[in-house]
């Protein structure tokens, strides 16, 4: 019965059927606040939903001198990672795996993503998908360190290593303080990692065409374009899981709640700001966003220590 | 009608290459793409890649520099394609006619779909071009 619970969650919920689907409907609220705010009407929304069909439905083209097995292979370790860590993370109140240190797997399967991309970029030889694939790897140091730091300061603050055992420990409401810091800090990778203005660094449109993914068409850039909408109910979903407690059988419910807030925050950073460069990014995550890191490392070792006298 | 050229329909991403225009009509076409005309509400989006796009829409007289880049790019955006020639240069050689530099109309080279004349023509004009564009797209690929 596992396996069919298991196959089940790939194909339909929480895998790709319904984060597909809700990660469409978070693509189109990004565009549709971003035209509203620049005094337009925006696309409807099945837009998004239509620009996967169409790209899907398109021919595929393998250019000259590219290493068509990593050019074949990235788009699909990205969406099948991706995938496996939908099943990870409990959307509602329990996912559909679970074991002891699975949010570790889940850290190594967003930095597989972003592996997954490089690998994509560097397998052909335009120069476009090789600076991009260059300025993907230092963006991806820069934002792993403060994600990763803050993720482990809740694993000390909940006392669990398990994703079902952070969401479930009991958080008062004099702690919350504690929660404060890290969940700034992921908040702001938030942009760096989606690769969304100010930090649209590696998939810049007016400077390098599009990033690492320059020289996809049709069928395997849809595999992308799936992988980057469904991106966001999964880290926006795995968000809610760490910071705020589940409310019986509507926390599905609150969880979307949660994340169309963070999709108002993130879209409103996005429209206002520019693109940043990326020494001022680098210092930006390296430096203040550090910081910010380290102090909230220390403030839950120093609860955790209490704790233990 | 065909489900392939529906798709396309509801999400034309295009891509625009200038083959020797004097500028004129690519800031008309970047004009077009401006919030007060607002085309994303039918889907359009500029793409800096030919390999994203499905309409090309090309500008200016065809040059002897600019010939081997637009067949190149002709052939580098994916089936079904479509192509838009905007301006009076790409649909006759314009004022440029009788240049020892020109390798003559576009579309001597390429079929082109829609013609949009005018010297530069209007935003409004490049954006009915595309439209029309969408509506020959699903009579060619009938049998795709």
């Amino acid at each position: 019965m596992l396996w069919f619970d298991i196959l089940l969650g790939f194909i339909i919920f929480p895998g790709l059927a319904f984060s597909a689907m809700i990660g469409f409907l978070y693509v189109w609220i990004e565009r549709k606040l971003r035209a509203k705010m620049q005094g337009r009407i925006g696309p409807p929304f099945y837009q998004p939903f239509f620009d996967f069909l169409k790209l899907i439905s398109k021919n595929d083209i393998i250019p000259q001198g590219v290493n068509s097995i990593t050019f074949t292979l990235a788009p699909i370790l990205a969406l099948s990672s991706l995938l496996l860590a939908s099943l990870l993370i409990p959307f509602g109140p329990r996912s559909i795996i679970n074991f002891s240190g699975d949010i570790l797997m889940v850290v190594y399967l967003f930095s597989l993503l972003s592996v997954s991309y490089m690998m994509a970029g560097s397998s052909s030889p335009s120069p476009y998908s090789m600076v991009g694939t260059k300025r993907m790897v230092i963006q991806f140091i820069s934002y792993e360190f403060p994600f990763i730091l803050s993720i482990i300061s809740i694993l000390l603050l909940s006392g669990s290593i398990s994703l079902s055992g952070i969401f479930f420990s009991i958080k008062k409401p004099s702690e919350y303080i504690f929660y404060l810091f890290p969940f700034i800090t992921v908040v702001l990778t938030i942009p760096a990692k989606l690769m969304i203005n100010p930090f649209s660094i590696p998939n810049a449109d007016t400077e390098i065409v599009d990033g690492p993914f320059t020289e996809y068409s049709g069928k395997r850039l849809a595999l992308f374009y799936l992988t980057h909408c469904m991106e966001r109910p999964i880290l926006y979903t795995l968000l809610y899981d760490l910071f705020f407690p589940p409310i019986g059988s509507i926390t599905l419910i609150f969880q979307i709640i949660f994340s169309i807030i963070i999709i108002f925050v993130v879209t409103i950073l996005a429209t206002v700001t520019a693109r940043l460069k990326i020494n001022q990014l680098t210092k930006f995550y390296m430096l203040y966003v550090n910081i910010l890191a380290i102090i909230s490392l220390i403030f839950s070792t120093i609860k955790t220590m209490k704790w233990f006298i | 009608m065909n489900l392939k050229s529906k798709f396309i329909k509801r999400s034309p991403w295009i891509f625009h290459i200038n083959s020797g225009a004097c500028n004129g009509c690519d800031i008309e076409v970047v004009a077009a793409l401006t919030p007060k005309f607002d085309v994303e509400r039918f889907g359009i989006l500029l793409k800096g890649s030919p390999r994203h796009a499905d309409i090309l829409i090309v500008t200016g007289p065809l040059t002897a520099q600019t010939y081997e880049r637009v067949l190149r790019v002709y052939e580098q955006v994916p089936k079904p394609k479509i192509v838009v020639a905007i301006g009076s240069c790409c649909l006759t050689k314009g004022i440029f006619d009788g240049s020892y530099a020109l390798k003559g109309p576009v579309d001597q080279y390429i079929p082109i779909s829609v013609y949009v004349p005018g010297c530069p023509p209007r935003p409004e004009a490049i954006i009915r071009g595309v439209y029309r564009a969408l509506e020959i797209i699903s009579e060619k690929y009938v049998m795709v």
